[in-house]
């Protein structure tokens, strides 16, 4: 009995979902802390915020989207 | 006689999945203990919890590592036992040297190794070797480490003009997300090791068949075992993950994690059994790599590579001797029972002589 589970192709998959997923979330992350470094900065600066705040929440949102993704991914496989 | 066979081989198949999750908190936890983002206790405890929710989130890699590596219609749960006993045995040499290595390929290495002692060759199939040991080998480490490496010249590249204090504490606050995904995705990935070999043995003693699902008991039992495993800890291998290899900074950490995730959640995806040892030891030697190459303890990740060379042959050779002993002895019961004891007894007295020398066996210590 030899049953071939890995083929060529979900190698190429796995290898573009991890590139996509690995760099995509720390890329999102640092945006996120980007945002929220340079909204604090403003404020203290007595400047608007409201820009950075946003980048800073969506990119938030977009992480913990992320994880919640490849969470759901490995599930329904 | 047949069914204290199965249970022996059961009560060892959990003893590797501890010593699995014992060998590999390592990979979940040493970045953020490392980069102080964690505490070692509360680090371990977290990687415990989500190791055991993670068991029950996938059963694709259960249903294939028990397939197209050894010919299932030639294997006894002896077999099965003496791989066991392969790959626990190289588990903790591992860990005695802090190096940090495949369970995975420790697993079936042992296997293969018994097998082929047991019926030769055919029992052994090569291309399931080089499907699900060597190619995993090369692309897991080599995947995380351009992942990583990527991934971290981008943050560099995003946050670079921000102040360094509040940019690290964010990252570590952030490796407590991709520390806790990386514990997850081992739970999906590595648990289901122990299922698949319990399923193997449930079948080579007539207890299930090739097409049932994999019985909830395993399920539950193998999601147990290895959070306690990973509870209790490697502390040997922490700190060369952690701060042999290069010393991180919390923006590495999180790259690192977060790509060693991506990876092995990829993976699983698509049942294809990655070691979550070689992923993560690739996205560190990636993370640091990339900022600067000097900066990687060459010496270090050379010892680690040796070892995963290593891994397959050793584990399979110790699976092989220890087949041939429970044949000399009495394949029935009485070898399986003699050797099972003799293995627990040197345990017992590992661990006593341990707790004598003042050493704890936690990586709380």
């Amino acid at each position: 009995m030899s049953i071939f589970a890995v083929t060529f192709m979900n190698l190429v998959k796995v290898a573009v979902a991890a590139l996509v997923a690995g760099i995509g979330v720390t890329a999102i992350f640092s945006l996120c802390l980007l945002g929220a470094t340079r909204a604090t900065e403003r404020r203290r600066a007595g400047e608007a915020a409201a820009g950075w705040t946003l980048l800073a929440i969506v990119a938030g949102v977009g992480v913990l989207g992320a994880s919640v993704l490849g969470i759901y991914a490995v599930a329904a496989a | 006689m047949d069914d204290v066979v199965l249970w022996i081989v059961v009560a060892t198949a959990l003893a590797f999945d501890f010593t699995n999750g014992f060998h590999d908190t390592a990979n979940a936890v040493a970045t953020s203990i490392s980069t102080r983002a964690m505490g070692p206790r509360t680090a371990v405890s977290m990687a415990a919890v989500l190791n055991f929710v993670g068991a029950f989130i996938s059963l694709e890699v259960a249903a294939t590592v028990a397939s197209g590596i050894v010919n299932a219609d030639l294997i006894e749960p002896e077999i099965v036992f003496a791989g066991l006993v392969g790959a626990i045995t190289w588990n903790l040499a591992t860990w005695y040297w802090g190096l940090p290595s495949s369970s995975s390929h420790a697993l079936i290495g042992g296997v293969a190794g018994a097998a082929f002692a047991a019926a030769g060759p055919d029992a052994v199939f090569g291309s399931g070797l080089v499907e699900k040991v060597a190619v995993p080998a090369l692309v897991a480490p080599i995947l995380a480490m351009l992942t990583a490496g990527s991934a971290i010249l981008v943050a560099y590249r995003i946050i670079g003009r921000v102040s360094p204090g509040p940019v690290s504490r964010g990252f570590r606050l952030g490796q407590i997300l991709s520390g806790g995904l990386f514990s997850l995705s081992h739970g999906t990935n590595d648990a289901q090791k122990t299922m698949g070999i319990i399923f193997l043995a449930l079948i080579a003693s007539g207890h299930a068949q090739e097409s049932d699902s994999v019985p909830v008991w395993v399920v539950v039992s193998a999601a147990s075992a290895i959070a306690a495993g990973t509870y209790a800890g490697g502390w040997r291998i922490i700190k060369t993950m952690g701060s042999r290899i290069i010393k991180m900074d919390p923006a590495q950490g999180f790259a690192a994690q977060a790509s060693g995730a991506a990876v092995i959640f990829s993976a699983s995806a698509v049942g294809f059994p990655l070691s979550t040892t070689h992923t993560m030891s690739g996205g560190i030697i990636g993370a640091g790599a990339a900022k600067r190459a000097s900066a990687v303890r060459w010496g270090v990740a050379g010892n680690i590579v040796t070892a995963w060379v290593l891994t397959l042959p050793a584990a399979a050779l110790v699976g092989a001797v220890t087949y041939g002993l429970i044949w000399v002895l009495g394949a029935d019961s009485f070898g399986p029972i003699i050797v099972a004891g003799a293995m627990l007894a040197a345990l017992t007295a590992l661990a006593l002589r341990r707790l004598a020398a003042g050493r704890t066996l936690t990586a709380a210590s």
